[in-house]
């Protein structure tokens, strides 16, 4: 992942958006988002063999429920972009609706790994 | 990394903003929003193709 392409491209966004933002400031928000699609596409395809494989590894020889665990990664991924998006456009509101939302997927996707807690816990118990 | 989508952008934006200085100095203000508007529109096209992009890419990545 060659950072020195992505820093200075981030710089020459921040100055675009500026330009922007001062002629034609809905255009400032949709060019942010692009930017950031453009950016984030270049990062997950980079790093995107490294997650697969650490995926598999620990999916084999750890436990079955590792994938939980990245999908809370990407949960908490795409959250954040969504709210970073939405509070540079002003919308406080839509980010913490977009927070929430976010809480509520990890919450659904990790209740698996609390019932086996639970069980486990009261097999201790008993 | 697709540079070029995003200086594509940023000069759509730059025109729309001078067409907008242009038509609203001449008096056709109803014009000025309707330019405006349009290339909102066009930007959105452009950006949701690439939003679909990321988020399939992210499905995919992180098995959601």
């Amino acid at each position: 992942m060659d950072i020195i392409k992505i820093f200075p491209l981030i710089i020459a966004a921040v100055v675009l958006a500026q330009v922007l933002k001062q002629h034609a400031p809905e255009f400032s928000t949709a060019f942010s988002i692009g930017v950031s699609a453009v950016l984030l596409l270049y990062i997950l395809y980079e790093i995107s063999p490294f997650v697969q494989s650490i995926t598999r590894l620990f999916t084999t020889a750890v436990t079955a429920d590792f994938s939980i665990i990245v999908k809370t990664v990407g949960i908490g991924l795409i959250t954040e972009i969504v709210c970073s998006i939405c509070e540079d456009a002003g919308q406080k509101a839509l980010a913490t609706k977009a927070v929430i939302a976010g809480k509520f997927a990890i919450l659904i996707v990790a209740l698996p790994l609390f019932e086996q807690m639970l069980s486990i816990i009261t097999e201790l118990l008993k | 990394m697709e540079v070029d989508f995003i200086f594509k952008i940023a000069a759509i934006g730059i025109i729309v903003a001078v067409l907008n200085q242009v038509l609203i100095r001449s008096g056709r203000e109803e014009q000025a929003m309707m330019t405006t508007l349009a290339g909102l529109i066009v930007v959105l096209m452009m950006i949701i193709t690439k939003i679909s992009e990321l988020f399939t890419t992210i499905k995919f990545l992180f098995d959601l």
